[in-house]
């Protein structure tokens, strides 16, 4: 789990909501409702496949932009922060 | 909210087990799911349509209006631009503002990128409506739509004296709708508390004035010129158009969530609840509007206010289809769903706010069953750590 802009990388569950990864390593991670429910969360994807926690689908291409807070990682996963 | 009603809603609530709870949320994450394995190119060509007839809207009511000297084209321009800016409110930025299109990654129709005809700057209003009120909906003390603070809309917040002349400038609330939005999110009584900063407050600022001053050219001084002598009836017409649409908005808004029926919850009684507990919070705490088609879609389909609080990143134009299987929901768990015609919910609003204007004492607070999963639920529902 890489993190561009600041910098660092991590290594992460496939469990835990990249915006908690993030979070605990110390990257400033938008965020709002933790929920799913406001946008407020949302990153752009460089490279890698994340899982959206409420329906388990896989997704994620370079540029698109996913909710951290209701997203795992599915592969290795660099994010835009 | 009659005594009638808190008997009822007590006892709806009370009656549902955990496990009901969270059966309930299995259901509606379900429906949910159903809807986003199946969004693709109908919902895509909704929204593009009701943007093309937005465009065509006001495209044609602005044309009109270049001779508005001429009341029937004055009249028919500010009908048109009227409804124009409805639209563009209620069933577009409202719904690309809390990401609805977003799965279409089309740059232009997203909720990171769309700026709407409306003074307060959409990324002020993205943390107050989706963040805070979504969240935290119908919780006294933390959803700060309730009554927007200065408006007393529940038993439960404190009683002053100004709270007599409410039902006065809640109607003129109504018709500067925009501009107490624009102020609303700027978040004052945070600043006031300590829990916003003077900084933040200030970027805030600059953004909102130079947001207000754009929208106050666009139709207060461009079109009027371009008008030339119709530049007065033109300005008029921008005016009423204007406040058309902040009566409209506030009308629809006010149905949302006050009309008699509706829940409302303090901070103890959400204190930890889990996705299933909050998903039962926004089927109480929500009312729906009955109507036609039109009506729908003139609100923004807010009218749909219960499935658009469970489900507040749906593509509008599902919630009139998945609303039979959310009210099959509540009648399989003997759970209230709110609805009337428009006249009736508005009418119960305003009684709320009649109400509300005068002393009263704080509800019971409702008997809840306990939430094993407290702790976790409240950091972060999905954290599965
Ligand atoms: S924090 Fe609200 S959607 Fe992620």
């Amino acid at each position: 789990m890489r993190f561009t802009r600041s910098g660092r990388t991590i290594a992460g569950d496939q469990a835990t909501p990249l915006l908690i990864l993030g979070e605990d390593a110390g990257v400033v991670m938008p965020s709002g409702c933790r929920m799913g429910i406001c946008f407020g969360c949302v990153a752009p994807v460089r490279s890698g496949q994340v899982r959206d926690l409420r329906t388990n689908q896989v997704h994620g291409e370079a540029g698109e932009l996913i909710q951290t807070c209701i997203s795992t990682a599915a592969t290795d996963v660099e994010l835009e922060l | 909210m009659t005594e009638q009603g808190t008997v009822l809603m007590t006892y709806a609530t009370a009656r549902l087990s955990d496990a009901d709870i969270e059966a309930l949320g299995s259901e509606l994450d379900r429906i949910r799911a159903d809807v986003v394995a199946s969004r693709g190119e109908r919902d895509a060509s909704y929204i593009h349509t009701v943007i093309k007839v937005q465009r065509g809207l006001e495209v044609g009511g602005r044309t009109l209006l270049l001779g508005s000297l001429l009341p029937p084209l004055w009249l028919a321009g500010t009908a048109m631009l009227s409804a124009a800016k409805i639209l563009e409110n209620m069933e577009i930025g409202h719904n690309v503002l809390h990401g609805q299109w977003d799965w279409m990654r089309d740059p232009e129709i997203h909720s990171t990128t769309w700026e709407w005809d409306l003074v307060t700057p959409a990324a002020a209003w993205k943390h107050t409506h989706n963040d805070l009120h979504h969240t935290w909906t119908n919780v006294v003390g933390r959803d700060r739509d309730i009554g927007y603070t200065i408006i007393r809309m529940s038993e439960d917040q404190a009683w002053r004296p100004w709270h007599l002349a409410q039902p006065a400038y809640n109607l003129l609330l109504a018709a500067v709708f925009e501009w107490g939005i624009a102020l609303f999110d700027l978040e004052l009584d945070d600043v006031v508390h300590g829990r916003k900063s003077k900084r933040e407050l200030f970027d805030q600022v600059r953004a909102v004035l130079g947001k207000a001053i754009r929208q106050a050219a666009k139709d207060y001084v461009l079109f009027p010129l371009l008008s030339g002598p119709s530049a007065v009836p033109t300005l008029v017409a921008n005016l009423t158009a204007n406040v058309v649409r902040n009566v409209w908005a506030h009308t629809i808004i006010f149905c949302g969530h006050f009309p008699d029926g509706v829940e409302q919850f303090t901070v103890a009684e959400v204190d930890g609840e889990t996705r299933g507990g909050w998903y039962l919070r926004q089927l109480l705490g929500s009312a729906n509007i009955d109507g036609s088609r039109l009506l729908h879609v003139l609100s923004g389909n807010l009218s749909h206010q219960i499935e658009h609080h469970l489900f507040p990143d749906l593509p509008s134009n599902r919630y009139a289809e998945i609303a039979p299987q959310v009210r099959a929901l509540c009648g399989r768990f003997a759970l209230p769903y709110t609805t009337g015609p428009l006249y009736h919910q508005a009418a119960s609003a305003w009684k709320r706010v009649f109400r509300m204007a005068f002393p009263s004492h704080p509800r019971p607070s409702h008997p809840r069953p306990s939430h094993p999963r407290r702790e976790a639920a409240a950091v972060a529902p999905y954290a599965m750590a």
